[in-house]
């Protein structure tokens, strides 16, 4: 391949990655409609970010996630794992405790109070059923300062 | 562009493919806050202004005559939150406002979940989508125009045209009836031309799940239909918030609320009439 053509597609590129946010539509960040079943829907996918830092700087712990393939309502039970597009809930775990604390709401994890020092956070995606959905989990792991 | 070359039409191709591949995949490498925005948790200072980016209906339902708009925004959150005082919360919250077909009133919507009419009928159609602030005013808008065809069957899944709930409820035989409560309107602010309904279901949870599998959930879900003056056409919403409507036009109104199964089909229903008084100013 060319220089030229090289170039012509590092210039695409760019333009592309610089453009990729404010072109995504309303589908691309959301994910699709709830209205509409996917059959064959990819696995379900969980993004962790670690806590917010200037947040984590005070003391607080907010951890923001986002789903793919899986919206967080509060449905449970056998029937509800046949429903299309897939739902479930988050389950986390705090310094390595060994029951799950349940959200259904989809928001920032929040956790204000913890002692200064090593954290961990274990997130992961349940079924409606609570079981632990494989390969949808994340551990974060964060120092809280002293005051 | 004109295409000169080989050359050149492989340098068009290649960029065409990575761009393909950008836009394929522009989820996977994003982190949870490039997509959600800054945590509903953390306030902002001087937030940049508050957008919203509205998709044409999904196609494959709006060739049945259903329309999906999904919409979503930009440095604001959608939240059931109202009021002057509410204009100071960060990040910003705020609601989108729903008008059809150039239509003098509007509904509110601070679900965030897709905008959903069922029974327009055949033809072109208009949807303005408002953002609006916590206290109604305005920030953004988008408006998406498309055609009803002529070969479905407006209100097929709407009022006595469907099947009843009861034929495909098989898990719900020892759960009781599903109702809706509705109240009546708010007099104060029916006094000021909006229409507050406050509703409340038993039996039923009211979320965005959707689909025949979903009828066989337990405890059982579904949401509710807004119908108005007779239209018929109706909009669904699954966030149990209250239905708000302004700009009725001075004179009587009816608000049809049905209550329906996951798979659309109506379970129970009120209806509630109203006055709209001519306003002074």
């Amino acid at each position: 391949m060319s220089i030229t053509a090289n170039l012509a597609i590092g210039v695409f590129s760019i333009g592309f990655m610089a453009f990729a946010a404010a072109a995504q539509t309303a589908k691309d960040v959301k994910g699709a409609t709830p209205l509409v079943a996917i059959p064959n829907e990819p696995p379900a996918n969980l993004v962790v970010d670690p806590p917010v830092p200037e947040q984590l700087a005070l003391g607080r712990v907010f951890i923001q996630y986002r789903t793919e393939n899986l919206r967080i309502l509060p449905v449970f039970g056998n029937a509800a794992l046949s429903v299309s597009p897939r739902v479930g809930h988050l389950h986390y775990y705090v310094d390595g405790q060994s029951w799950p604390i349940v959200d259904t709401s989809g928001e920032t994890v929040v956790l204000v109070g913890l002692k200064p020092g090593p954290h961990t956070v274990k997130l992961e995606l349940a079924d409606a059923t609570h079981k632990p959905i494989s390969g949808a989990s994340q551990v974060v792991e964060f120092s809280v300062p002293q005051k | 562009m004109q295409v000169h070359s080989n050359q050149h039409r492989f340098a068009q191709l290649a960029a065409l493919v990575m761009a393909a591949c950008l836009t394929a995949a522009p989820g996977s490498a994003q982190t949870a806050r490039q997509v959600r925005g800054a945590a509903a948790v953390e306030p902002i200072a001087n937030e940049p202004a508050g957008k919203i980016v509205v998709d044409p209906p999904l196609a494959e339902p709006l060739s049945r005559g259903l329309v999906v708009i999904q919409y979503r925004t930009d440095n604001l959150h959608i939240a059931p939150v109202f009021g002057p005082a509410a204009l100071a919360v960060s990040p910003r919250v705020g609601h989108i406002h729903v008008t059809v077909d150039d239509a003098m009133w509007v509904w509110a919507d601070a679900s965030g979940e897709p905008v959903i009419l069922n029974g327009l009928a055949p033809g072109p159609h208009k949807v303005l989508l408002q953002l609006e602030t916590a206290n109604h005013q305005e920030l953004d808008s988008g408006a998406v125009q498309f055609t009803i065809p002529n070969d479905t069957h407006p209100g097929s899944t709407h009022g006595a045209e469907s099947r009843p709930a009861s034929d495909t409820a098989p898990s719900h035989e020892t759960e009781p009836p599903a109702k809706i409560i509705i109240d009546a309107p708010a007099p104060e602010r029916l006094a000021r031309g909006v229409v507050f309904l406050e509703y409340r279901t038993q039996n039923l949870q009211v979320v965005p799940v959707y689909g025949p599998a979903a009828v066989a959930v337990s405890p059982r879900v579904g949401h509710i239909h807004v119908t108005v003056d007779d239209a018929t056409w109706h909009w669904a919403d699954a966030s149990g918030n209250p239905v708000i409507i302004n700009g009725l036009l001075p004179g009587s109104h009816k608000v049809l609320i049905q209550l329906v199964n996951a798979d659309h089909q109506p379970i129970d229903e009120g209806t509630v009439r109203l006055i709209i008084q001519q306003r002074s100013q």
